[in-house]
């Protein structure tokens, strides 16, 4: 793996964004533990004012690479820019705009939850006159008002991870990393911090790793596939599925109807598509009549096409068909479920399809 | 590596928090300063009182009082910067939070050191003032600054050991381990409940440049005479300042990995 200088040869963007270029970070375990490639060579670039959910499985790097560009570790080779400024040369400005829920929840678990929100405010030079109404506010938001003066080692997992999030907040920061911040929580709660971060998302950069696919999918614009300490993939989630729809489950389209009429349709659909070869059509159900296409259609003229046969009153709307972001997860890591429920049986089945 | 020093914005808010932090529990927390040089006081001071007549031309009580003064600064200041930066690094991972705050690692650093540094020395007020009120010899106000001038540097080098003890160590174990090998010899070499004169040469040649020999030997002549011995004092205060600059820099370097 190159690990040679710190210094990175190309000089920092201007531009406005976070640019990762080339990082790699190995941590040598003691006691002869052998070393680890935590990342290798990682380099993407994302807009500011949108939301990346950094996806991968369990020691894929995303915490690593978090902490690298939150400031908290350094790497071994490479360098990462935040919206110009160096993370690791020049820290500080960087860290006025940061706010971050860490996996690991990080307080002191020995004093309140107050005692450690206003250290944390104090260390962004908060005056308690100003942070004190703020730090109300959000632990009302979260429901922790009333255990504000508890020790931190008596919460939940849940709460923590609420507590951490309001720590997070309460700088006003302008960039947002969250590291899992939904793990642990009930589904109301869950639920709650989702609505909280929709509305995070106005105006702020988000950095989201999460295991929840669901979570990634609703809430980033922008995703990285991470494995093993590699970016595997990039995208936004619709092409990442449309990829691995065009890979591995082909190309569908639902057309969806207002009325129960799919059967009497299929010929007049028939008729839409007499330009469009390779293509099948179903009715799955009395309103959805479904275009399986045997490879990738030339154009997307057919949509126009049969809209154009059909009437107002009948069309609702034509969709793709495609994957949702846990079968892109398994597809970019090289599994699918089956695969992996068929290698961990002791007496494997051929899988039923596929 | 030389970056600001934020103190109102970095070292004080650390420190006040691991002040307020000490103050969890403090009825347990008197009571656990106090209990080791109390029994030392109550077994060897009270106990052998009778069977050693005077040392050094002192009572056996007042010769142990100052070593078991130092004794708990030292041992203070050795746990609060040892086990209070292990805590934080390993347990509570709070360090890791303060680095992505607009401070520098050395803030965090010196607010950390800092209050294990006033911990201590709190701690040992406290052991002072529970000897005097249960002994009948009276503290000699005249030599306590010369006393200081000995317990400063002792609190600042144990706390810095501690330090880099707590950031190079993974697991609790090692550190008590350490505490063990290294720390304890340390403390109970130096003087503390005996001449150094009363061990063979050979022996008091190796214990003479031992750092606790100058806070635990030179701390008491100060104390009792009001004499800082230039053997100690210069190198005590020496060793103290370049251990304490080149842990800050260590421990940077160690917790930046
Ligand atoms: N401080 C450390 N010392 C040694 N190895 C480490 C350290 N931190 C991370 N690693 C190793 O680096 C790899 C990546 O870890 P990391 O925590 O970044 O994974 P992750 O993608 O966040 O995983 P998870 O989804 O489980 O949180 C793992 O193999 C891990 O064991
Ligand atoms: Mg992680």
């Amino acid at each position: 793996m190159p690990v040679s200088s710190t210094v990175p040869p190309s000089p920092p963007p201007a531009t406005s964004g976070m640019v990762v270029d080339n990082i790699c970070k190995s941590f040598t375990n003691p006691r002869g533990g052998g070393t680890v490639a935590a990342l290798s060579q990682v380099s993407f670039t994302a807009p500011m004012g949108k939301a990346l959910g950094i996806l991968g499985s369990n020691g894929a790097g995303k915490t690593t690479l978090i902490n690298i560009l939150t400031t908290v570790i350094r790497p071994d080779n490479g360098t990462a820019w935040i919206n110009g400024h160096n993370v690791h040369n020049n820290p500080n400005p960087i860290r006025e705009q940061l706010g971050v829920v860490s996996q690991d929840d990080r307080f002191d678990n020995y004093l309140t939850l107050w005692e450690n929100l206003s250290l944390h405010a104090e260390l962004h030079g908060l005056k308690k006159r100003h942070f004190t109404p703020h730090i109300n506010h959000l632990l009302k938001q979260v429901d922790l008002y009333d255990r504000r003066h508890s020790y931190l080692d008596t919460f939940s997992g849940g709460m923590k991870r609420k507590a951490s999030l309001i720590r997070a907040l309460i700088h006003k920061p302008t960039i947002l990393f969250l590291d899992e911040p939904t793990t642990g929580l009930d589904p109301l709660a869950r639920r709650q911090v989702w609505d909280a971060i929709r509305t995070l998302k106005e105006g702020r950069t988000l950095i989201l790793t999460t295991h929840y696919m669901q979570e990634a999918d609703e809430l980033s614009d922008h995703i990285v596939l991470m494995d093993k300490g590699k970016l595997i993939q990039q995208g936004t989630p619709t092409e990442l599925k449309r990829q691995v729809a065009e890979q591995r489950c082909g190309w569908h389209y639902q057309l969806q109807l207002k009325q129960p009429v799919a059967n009497t349709l299929l010929p007049t659909v028939q008729t839409a598509l007499a330009n469009t070869p390779g293509v099948t059509l179903t009715a799955t159900n009395a309103e959805t009549i479904q275009l399986d296409f045997s490879r990738q259609p030339d154009s997307l003229e057919f949509i126009p096409a049969i809209i154009q046969h059909l009437s107002p009153q009948v069309f609702h709307s034509i969709h793709q068909q495609l994957p949702d972001l846990e079968t892109v997860f398994f597809s970019a890591i090289g599994h699918t479920p089956e695969a992996l429920i068929a290698s961990s049986t002791p007496t494997p089945e051929p899988p039923a399809h596929e | 590596m030389s970056k600001p020093i934020h103190f109102r914005q970095g070292v004080y808010p650390i420190f006040k928090q691991n002040l307020i932090g000490e103050t969890k529990g403090w009825v347990m927390e008197i009571f656990s300063t106090i209990a080791v040089p109390l029994t030392f006081y109550l077994a060897f001071g009270l106990g052998l009182r009778n069977h050693i007549s005077e040392i050094n031309g002192v009572s056996y009580v007042a010769f142990m009082t100052p070593g078991l003064i130092a004794l708990t600064i030292q041992q203070e200041a050795f746990r609060t910067g040892g086990w209070g930066l292990w805590l934080a690094t390993r347990h509570h991972k709070t360090i890791q939070e303060y680095r992505i705050k607009p401070i520098s690692m050395t803030d965090i650093l010196l607010g950390e050191l800092f209050s294990g540094f006033v911990i201590a020395l709190i701690k040992g007020t406290l052991t002072a003032a529970v000897l005097f009120i249960i002994n009948p010899f009276t503290l000699p106000w005249e030599n306590l600054f010369a006393f200081l001038m000995m317990m400063f540097p002792g609190a600042i080098l144990f706390t810095a050991v501690g330090a880099n003890i707590g950031t190079t160590f993974m697991r609790p174990d090692q550190i008590a381990q350490v505490q063990a090998i290294v720390i304890i010899p340390l403390l109970y070499l130096g003087g503390l409940f005996f001449p150094i004169e009363a061990l063979p040469e050979l022996v008091q040649k190796i214990v003479r440049w031992l750092p606790t020999t100058a806070v635990f030997d030179g701390g008491r002549q100060a104390f009792l005479h009001g004499t800082l011995t230039p053997q100690y004092i210069y190198p005590l205060w020496i060793i103290a300042i370049v251990v304490f600059i080149w842990t800050i820099y260590a421990c940077e370097k160690r917790l930046s990995q």
